[in-house]
């Protein structure tokens, strides 16, 4: 397995993992519902949209590199790859690999800023209902 | 929304665990192995989208519904108003505080679902990746 892969990998890894123990204390917090939670959720939520703001860039290049890799795929038909194995076209099918390593970057780097989104309107929704139970009660 | 948001998210959380673990058991496996792997995430991710997109299907419908409610309570308001004009505000900053948390809540469930969806999608994409590497690797070697 390629070098690259392996840290394409870990990096994927190491991504997920950030998420998967910030949601898991999101969860924590939401489930708590303790007097601080609102204030705990708000500052959460002022550190997610930072992180949102600070990706945009990197979501737009992202989302360039996904179009590209469409028509790309157009291009490389099962046909032609059939094709390329059987007289061993090694140039055609790395580049047929950089590109489909490229797409799988671009697809985490996506799915990352959407866990971000999920997390940014998950907290809104949760300071919101908090804000209509206390209009309720007065 | 039929799952209260914290669920939704330790659905969510669960998704990205299941990728990393099939991202790193990719990296070990056979051809064969990785191709049922592969057919796993594109069905996976096929589910995942087709239930984004019937959602914001169903997002039109409620939209449509929620004017005429809207509607029928404005009616309402007014002759509340009529009735009693400090009353009638309250009801009304409730009420605008109660929908707008709902549609909140409504759009924190789509972005889970979304995210939810990428996840699948980059799982696919990276077990392409893997694959394809791998097909480039046999091809030089021979």
């Amino acid at each position: 397995m390629g070098q690259r892969i392996d840290q394409f990998c870990e990096k994927l890894r190491q991504k997920l993992t950030i998420a998967d123990s910030g949601l898991d204390g999101l969860k924590a917090k939401i489930e708590a519902n303790t007097t601080q939670a609102a204030q705990d959720v708000q500052s959460h939520l002022e550190r997610v949209q930072i992180r949102i703001e600070q990706g945009r860039s990197k979501v737009s290049a992202a989302q360039a590199d996904i179009r590209d890799w469409a028509d790309q795929r157009k291009a490389a038909t099962k046909a032609n790859i059939a094709d390329w194995k059987a007289k061993h076209d090694v140039a055609r099918l790395e580049g047929r690999a950089d590109g489909a390593e490229r797409y799988a970057a671009a697809s985490i780097d996506v799915a990352v800023a959407a866990i971000d989104e999920a997390e940014q309107a998950s907290l809104e929704g949760w300071l919101a209902r908090v804000d209509a139970d206390a209009a309720q009660r007065k | 929304m039929t799952k209260p948001l914290s669920q939704q998210l330790a659905d969510l959380s669960g998704r990205a665990k299941h990728a990393e673990d099939a991202f790193g058991a990719a990296q070990k496996e056979a051809h064969d192995k990785i191709e049922t792997r592969k057919q796993q995430a594109r069905a996976a991710a096929t589910t995942a989208v087709e239930k984004v997109n019937q959602e914001v299907k169903s997002a039109g419908d409620n939209a449509a519904r929620d004017w005429s409610t809207v509607k029928a309570k404005i009616a309402a308001d007014m002759n509340a108003l009529k009735a009693n004009v400090a009353e009638a505000k309250h009801k009304h900053d409730v009420k605008h505080a109660e929908s707008h948390a709902d549609r909140l809540e409504w759009e924190a469930g789509f972005a889970i679902d979304y995210a939810i969806a990428s996840i699948e999608q980059a799982s696919l994409a990276v077990l392409n990746a893997i694959d394809g590497r791998a097909q480039a690797e046999q091809a030089k070697q021979r």
